[in-house]
């Protein structure tokens, strides 16, 4: 008894850890319970999908404490040497039918949510910038049509589609930004491709989650989203800059 | 045995007789079980001596006490020691002790496999710590060797040949002990315990075994592949193309061989779980069937660590759906052993709190792989701490817990003496609270945008969610501690019992404790699945 006791003190512990946790979660600054602010319609989408998934597995783990927390504590009443007999097919349809349930969910959004969550126009669409992009071990590289390059960061203009064929110069490397959308694995030898479209300014920071060598943990990314206007006085300015130094060179 | 000692003292003992020697050459399966078990707890204080170092270098922003190589190094070694020396070879050398004993066998179908198994263990072990000593220090390319970081032109030495070199020999002695397993258990059951009335654990260790025999040779290929690469200069993984090759063939053995730990934790909990309910496992078949389902789906949603690869929407779908199927049929699972101890008279020992422990740890595991079964999620999340926590509570929780549910159900079989109850609670409540403490900060850092496997960060918000982890890896230490104590005290002090100190339902209660070498003299009418319950009902009644 007083083990049962001890369980049912234990698994109430449990409930306060778990709200303690979402509540801490939630009124932390960034929430490490949401994907970091979307500022693309692409990572909007993922961000709605995320929710849902959040949704289904919290409801389901309750499900599974609730169940223990009852069995621990049903027990107390069960005083005869009668054992309990099998699952009627009833129950047992109960339980498959709830998690089946949840993982149709969890389908149906994503595949409700794709195309928005890909939110990738046609190659060559209207009004596409497309920007090169190198990784290599020690950073990033960007070339822009006109020539210009930069490797601190990525400047695109707010509101237009950007299409990046990405490129790695030695290792398996990722091109993650977090707010902008989903990441993309760059294999060595193979040129991905991602495209994205700021919906708002700002300096986006992103990071490779492909471990890379000593390197790794400063491969970071940074994409600025500038008003068309600054974005073409800036892409100007460093087309100018690298003819310059190549004219110097 | 003094008296015959005694009258012939100048007798000299054949070398085999002797007491090291006699562990050494065994092949008797519950001298190869204990000794891989025993083997897989001490890498686990080198696994979790790892941890403690990577965690104390990620506790502060900015942090030097670890190099960023050395940190490579141990992220790597962490996750090689973790999975492939500590929780596989645990689940497999409990599987080595008690399927026998479970299905009422003399031994393995392959005794001299059953050692070789493991000494093919022991020798990959040593040899995968030992690269500390190479030149350049351990491996450095994740638990994956990631092509090409793995291969020569970034990694020079000899460390992570010698890395691809151990992971065929454990390769190979998965392989072994699929097919020992799979002969026992097609060969070996006692008359009476047909299929059906296999326990569920047996059902277990063939969908294991099934699974190994398919995946195992995959790693060994892929290994071999770029262990040719890096010393005869075939460049067979490289070229356009072939890092993705890789990984495919990487994963379609590490995820399978992730629900193989799973399915064995399985096993154990369905063994367990009822014997402390004092009745029978709510949904036999069912269950069984969605043990299979696990090894299957498994198999299939290999790709779901693949996503962002460019792939089509088509494939990532596919793997998809199987990762959400695996989803289902796990939860499934988890409603029958919760549903087992609905409504029993549960006894409330450290065996049963273990298993309560994996059904919550395991059932975390599997809903957070829902935020990586939804690909586009995943995109998102796929390589941040969340995956790595995710994996943490499937394998280092759930499985690892499973494991000393295992260990303090059947300890007393194995030598005859029961472990400590109190100090078993006491390792309980640390293991449990040290493992929530240490790993949901690392979902938060995950969802905050931290890959894992940096040697460090600039972001000096991110210090409190390390510490953290770094107070429950402590935690989880000390209770690792509390169970060696326990084990050394029981070992040499223990109170010892007899054949049947649980009331169990299955043949291993019917053996000695421990049991004699052909493991039984007779055994009792097997009418059922719980044919010792059954024989001590029908003593009970002719008793009474």
């Amino acid at each position: 008894m007083a083990a049962v006791v001890r369980t049912l003190i234990l698994s109430t512990l449990a409930a306060v850890g778990l709200a303690l946790v979402l509540a801490g979660g939630a009124l932390a600054e960034p929430s490490p319970l949401e994907l970091s602010a979307p500022a693309s319609p692409a990572a909007h989408a993922i961000s709605d999908i995320y929710w849902v998934v959040f949704g289904v597995a919290l409801g389901l783990f309750a499900l599974v404490l609730l169940g223990l927390a009852g069995a621990l504590a049903r027990s107390r009443r069960a005083g005869t040497d009668s054992e309990p007999g099998p699952l009627t097919p009833r129950t047992l349809g109960l339980f498959a039918a709830i998690p089946v349930a949840a993982v149709v969910v969890v389908a149906v959004v994503v595949f409700a949510r794709l195309s928005a969550a890909q939110d990738a126009p046609a190659a060559g669409a209207a009004g596409t910038l497309q920007v090169k992009v190198e990784a290599r071990q020690a950073g990033w590289t960007y070339t822009y049509a006109n020539g210009a390059t930069a490797s601190d960061r990525l400047r695109v203009p707010t509101g237009a589609v950007v299409r990046l064929l990405l490129t790695s110069a030695d290792v398996t490397h990722s091109w993650w930004v977090p707010a902008l959308g989903g990441q993309v694995r760059i294999y060595p030898g193979e040129t991905a491709s991602a495209a994205f479209r700021a919906d708002r300014d700002g300096v986006f920071e992103g990071r490779s989650t492909v471990p890379s060598g000593r390197t790794f943990d400063r491969l970071t990314i940074a994409v600025e989203a500038l008003p068309q206007a600054e974005y073409d006085a800036w892409l100007e300015q460093a087309a100018a800059a690298k003819g310059g130094s190549n004219s110097g060179g | 045995m003094e008296a015959r000692r005694s009258a012939a003292p100048a007798h000299v003992v054949p070398w085999q007789n002797g007491r090291v020697v006699r562990w050494l050459a065994a092949t008797n399966h519950k001298q190869v079980g204990i000794l891989t078990v025993l083997t897989s707890l001490v890498f686990l204080l080198v696994a979790v001596a790892y941890g403690l170092v990577m965690q104390a270098q990620l506790a502060v922003a900015n942090n030097t006490i670890v190099s960023r190589n050395g940190f490579a190094a141990l992220v790597t070694m962490h996750g090689v020691t973790m999975l492939f020396l500590v929780v596989l070879p645990a689940v497999l050398g409990l599987a080595t002790y008690i399927t026998p004993l479970l299905i009422g066998a003399r031994d393995m179908a392959l005794p001299r496999v059953s050692a070789l198994s493991y000494w093919l263990y022991v020798f990959a072990g040593v040899l995968i710590t030992a690269t500390w000593l190479s030149t350049g220090g351990a491996p450095k390319a994740t638990f994956a060797s990631l092509v090409p970081l793995a291969q020569g032109d970034f990694s020079k030495g000899q460390a992570q040949t010698i890395l691809g070199l151990a992971l065929i020999l454990l390769a190979v002695g998965w392989l072994l002990w699929a097919v020992n397993t799979l002969a026992t258990v097609a060969g070996r059951r006692a008359e009476g315990m047909t299929w059906c009335r296999l326990p569920v654990f047996v059902w277990s260790a063939t969908v294991a075994a099934a699974v190994l025999l398919v995946t195992a040779p995959v790693l060994a290929v892929a290994t071999a592949l770029l262990v040719l690469d890096r010393e005869a200069g075939t460049h067979i993984l490289t070229g356009s193309g072939s890092a993705r090759t890789y990984d495919h063939l990487f994963w379609f053995f590490a995820q399978p061989a992730i629900g193989v730990m799973a399915i064995l934790a399985a096993g154990i909990s369905s063994e367990v779980i009822p014997v402390f309910s004092r009745r029978a496992i709510a949904a036999r078949r069912p269950l069984i069937v969605a043990i299979a389902a696990i090894g299957l789906f498994s198999i299939v949603s290999y790709g779901r660590h693949l996503t962002a690869t460019g792939q089509s929407s088509w494939a990532e779908s596919v793997f998809m759906i199987a990762a959400l199927a695996l989803v289902a049929v796990a939860a499934f699972a988890v409603a029958v052993w919760v549903a087992t101890l609905w409504g029993s008279r549960p006894r409330l020992t450290t065996a049963l709190l273990f298993s309560v422990g994996f059904i919550v740890l395991f059932s975390v595991g599997v809903l957070a792989s829902l935020f990586l079964a939804a690909f586009p999620v995943s995109w998102q999340l796929a390589g941040t701490t969340l995956e790595s926590a995710q994996l943490a509570y499937l394998v280092q929780g759930g499985v690892l817990f499973a494991v000393f549910a295992g260990l303090f159900y059947w300890w007393p079989k194995m030598f005859g003496r029961v472990l400590d109850e109190r100090l078993g609670k006491l390792q309980y409540v640390l293991m449990f609270v040290g493992f929530n403490t240490a790993f949901v900060p690392q979902f938060m850092l995950g969802v905050l945008g931290l890959p894992s496997g940096v040697a460090t960060y600039t972001n000096p918000d991110w210090e409190g969610y390390q510490v953290s982890s770094l107070v429950g890896a402590g935690i989880v230490a000390a209770g690792i501690l509390v169970f060696a104590f326990n084990a050394v005290r029981t070992l040499l002090a223990g109170t010892r019992v007899g054949r049947d100190p649980w009331s169990g339902d299955t043949l291993e209660w019917f053996a000695e404790s421990p049991p004699v070498p052909q493991n039984f003299a007779t055994l009792p009418p097997i009418e059922s699945a719980r044919p010792v319950r059954d024989t001590r009902r029908r003593l009970k009644a002719a008793g009474g």
